[in-house]
């Protein structure tokens, strides 16, 4: 009797099926040998992901928040992003024979050299005895601005400015008091009228260089600028820009050489602004409700207007004041309605001379229509995945580039539809969180675009250990993962694939779409 | 089988099988009660720009300034929402918005961004002080306010959970003039 239990007890530990290795699903993968060529082993079986993968990682320093971008060569599991122990710009700011110790405010702007179209700034202000300073600073080429908050000593300059991986030296000498010139003038509304509120002028080169510092001019219109003494050799620009308040024009006047600071400045805004006003219809003739008005162009005095956002209310009805034109046509009136709106961007001319306010109705065209469906992995279709089309480039200079793009969900059918103004736009496809994120760029035409279908391909967790020069793993890393491509107009762009942050030992895992 | 062999054997299995399940003791584990919602946070040490204070000029061939704000959610299974704002006080519409995906973890893939071209219209283009702001929110939100999401006690009865949302600004001093 024990002995019939003792073998029914095995029989039944038996079926629990514990003596043999359990079968590893298909496409499982414990090493890249499991796999059959040319796929390798990630976390989430066999796969093929892209080999010209490039990474931006973004970490936090205390000299700042910095990126380095990379290659990731050949893509495979637990790939080694090594990260340069510091990644700073070590700047000297010297004038003359020793340290310049004052404030300053430091500008760098620039970007991405392996990843086209991303755009990176840095700002820090501060003072340092030894006029040494460590900005943390992103991989790519900048420009570095010194400007110093004495007025009396010229901002400092250095264009192309290669950063790479760790540490970069860079000297800004700043003019030393011998090569200083100072630059008087006066700048004025019109003959004897300075502008109701002092305006800002500065000194530029011709390419936008700085060549002075930022002044305020006094109530009478009259200004002190520091320049090289060799600042207006090849000659240079005025800019005058309006203080805060009453319409005024933005203006810039050639400077040939010092003796025009012996004229005044004439910015010949003196006229009245006068009033734009009118309605904004929709292609199905309703007004169109909460579209953005902008006025921009040359005014009378040759100087540059820009004027809104104002907003159209429920009847499509706005009221804008803008400078009267500089000649016929030299002003645009934007409108920019809503997303999702049907209405489409409009760029005309206004006719806007003195005397005489503007009224007038605007016709908005279509906005086109730019339609797609969704495909899973298996060929189905899938409601609720997240679309989203932001906009990136002209489709062509004629076309203005709209502000924003659109979002919105697939349908039952898996198909979607948004409404976009004439642009190139990212558009970013999110089906669930077990698929890969799905990013191109796409065209819509004046007519509306229809795309092929989207397949979502299956995705592999790319998994990636942020280290430190010295093997320390960084945690709180954001690895974003791009991959180029180009544009229609033959632009190089780099499009993000997937994004991932480190964990506290470093590994970022990314879901990325397969090839 | 003498009953010495009978008792190895069963301790044998009893020592190499023990992944197989066995009948367990039928004591019901009564469900919590549901977690209340916890607040979404900006990761500040992460912004891209990273400086508060921003200086940019307004040239139409100016590179496009683009604003990043990686995010976090303790309740990893919340949907964000984020806002941009371009002086909020002068025009308190948002000029974006958009939904973070939940990841499965606190810290998610997808920052917040936002990205403003000089090429186009738009308030950043006028020279002088803005403010740009992100708004992150766990909640769906009316205005600026979210809203609070009603849930199943365990008595069928029903609560109100607070959702939340959490800004950060940037300040932005736009200049008038080309980029060198």
């Amino acid at each position: 009797m024990r002995l019939r239990g003792l073998w029914t007890t095995l029989a039944l530990l038996a079926g629990c099926d514990l003596f043999g290795e359990p079968a590893q699903p298909p496409g499982s993968c414990s090493r890249d040998s499991d796999c059959p060529a040319p796929q390798r082993c990630y976390v989430d079986g066999c796969g093929t992901l892209p080999s010209d993968l490039l990474a931006e990682v973004i970490t936090s320093e205390l000299t700042g928040v910095t990126s380095v971008d990379l290659a990731l060569g050949s893509p495979r599991a637990n790939l080694p992003i090594v990260l340069p122990d510091a990644q700073l710009l070590q700047l000297n700011v010297r004038r003359g024979a020793g340290a310049y110790p004052a404030s300053v405010q430091i500008l760098a702007t620039g970007a991405s050299t392996l990843l086209p179209g991303v755009n990176r700034t840095t700002q820090t202000a501060g003072a340092s005895v030894s006029g040494v300073f460590q900005v943390g600073l992103s991989t790519g080429r900048f420009t570095v601005l010194v400007s110093p908050l004495d007025p009396t000593v010229p901002p400092g300059i250095q264009t192309g400015v290669g950063v790479d991986a760790g540490v970069t030296p860079l000297t800004i000498a700043l003019l030393p008091p011998a090569l200083v010139q100072t630059l008087s003038g006066v700048v004025l509304a019109g003959p004897g009228q300075p502008e109701p509120v002092p305006p800002q002028v500065q000194l530029l080169a011709p390419d936008g260089r700085p060549l002075s510092a930022l002044a305020t001019a006094d109530p009478a219109g009259a200004f002190q600028l520091s320049a090289g003494m060799d600042a207006l050799d090849g000659g240079a620009v005025l800019q005058v820009t309006p203080g805060p308040g009453p319409l005024a024009a933005v203006a810039g006047f050639p400077v040939p050489d010092a003796t025009r600071f012996a004229q005044p400045f004439l910015v010949g805004d003196t006229a009245g602004p006068i009033g734009v006003s009118g309605t904004v219809l929709g292609p199905d003739g309703n007004p169109v409700e909460g579209a953005s008005i902008f006025v921009q162009g040359t005014v009378v005095g040759g100087g540059s207007g820009n004027v809104g956002p104002v907003f159209t209310a429920r009847d499509g009805s706005f009221s804008i004041e803008t400078l009267p034109q500089g000649s016929n046509g030299s002003l645009l009136l934007w409108i920019i309605p809503p997303p999702g709106s049907i209405a489409g961007l409009v760029r005309t001319a206004l006719d806007a001379p003195a005397g005489a306010p503007v009224n007038g109705t605007w016709n908005c065209p279509s906005r086109p229509l730019l339609r797609g469906s969704v495909l899973l992995p298996d060929g189905g279709t899938l409601a609720g995945a997240g679309i989203r089309a932001d906009p990136v480039a002209t489709i062509d200079p004629a076309t203005p580039l709209p502000p924003a793009g659109a979002s919105g969900q697939t349908g039952q059918p898996g198909s979607f539809a948004l409404l976009l103004d004439p642009a190139i736009y990212q558009l970013e496809v999110q089906a669930s969180v077990d698929l890969p994120v799905v990013r191109s760029y796409v065209r819509v035409d004046p007519a509306g675009t229809q795309l092929d279908p989207i397949a979502i391909p299956t995705g592999r967790s790319l998994t990636a250990v942020v280290l430190r020069d010295a093997g320390t793993p960084v945690p709180e890393a954001l690895v974003r993962v791009y991959r180029n491509v180009v544009l229609d107009d033959g632009a190089p762009r780099a499009l993000v694939l997937g994004e991932g942050v480190s964990d506290t030992t470093g590994v970022a895992t990314i879901l990325l779409p397969q090839q | 089988m003498s009953p010495g062999r009978a008792r190895g054997l069963l301790l044998a299995a009893a020592v190499t099988l023990p992944a197989c399940l066995l009948p367990q003791e039928d004591h019901i584990i009564q469900p919590l009660p549901p977690e209340m919602n916890q607040p979404p946070r900006i990761l500040e040490d992460k912004l891209l720009p990273s400086s508060r204070f921003v200086t940019v000029n307004n040239g139409a061939d100016c590179p496009n300034l683009s604003f990043l704000a990686p995010v976090a959610d303790p309740d990893v299974t919340d949907t964000l929402i984020y806002n941009f704002y371009v002086d909020p006080n002068l025009f308190p519409n948002f000029v974006k918005q958009a939904i973070i995906a939940n990841n499965g973890l606190e810290i998610r893939s997808d920052p917040a961004t936002y990205e403003v071209s000089f090429a186009t219209p738009g308030p950043l283009q006028q020279p002088g002080g803005h403010v740009v702001e992100v708004l992150v929110s766990d909640g769906a939100l009316v205005g600026r306010t979210p809203l609070p999401r009603t849930v199943t006690l365990l008595d069928g009865g029903t609560a109100q959970d607070p959702t939340y949302a959490v800004t950060y600004a940037w300040t932005v001093t736009v200049v008038a003039g080309p980029c060198p």
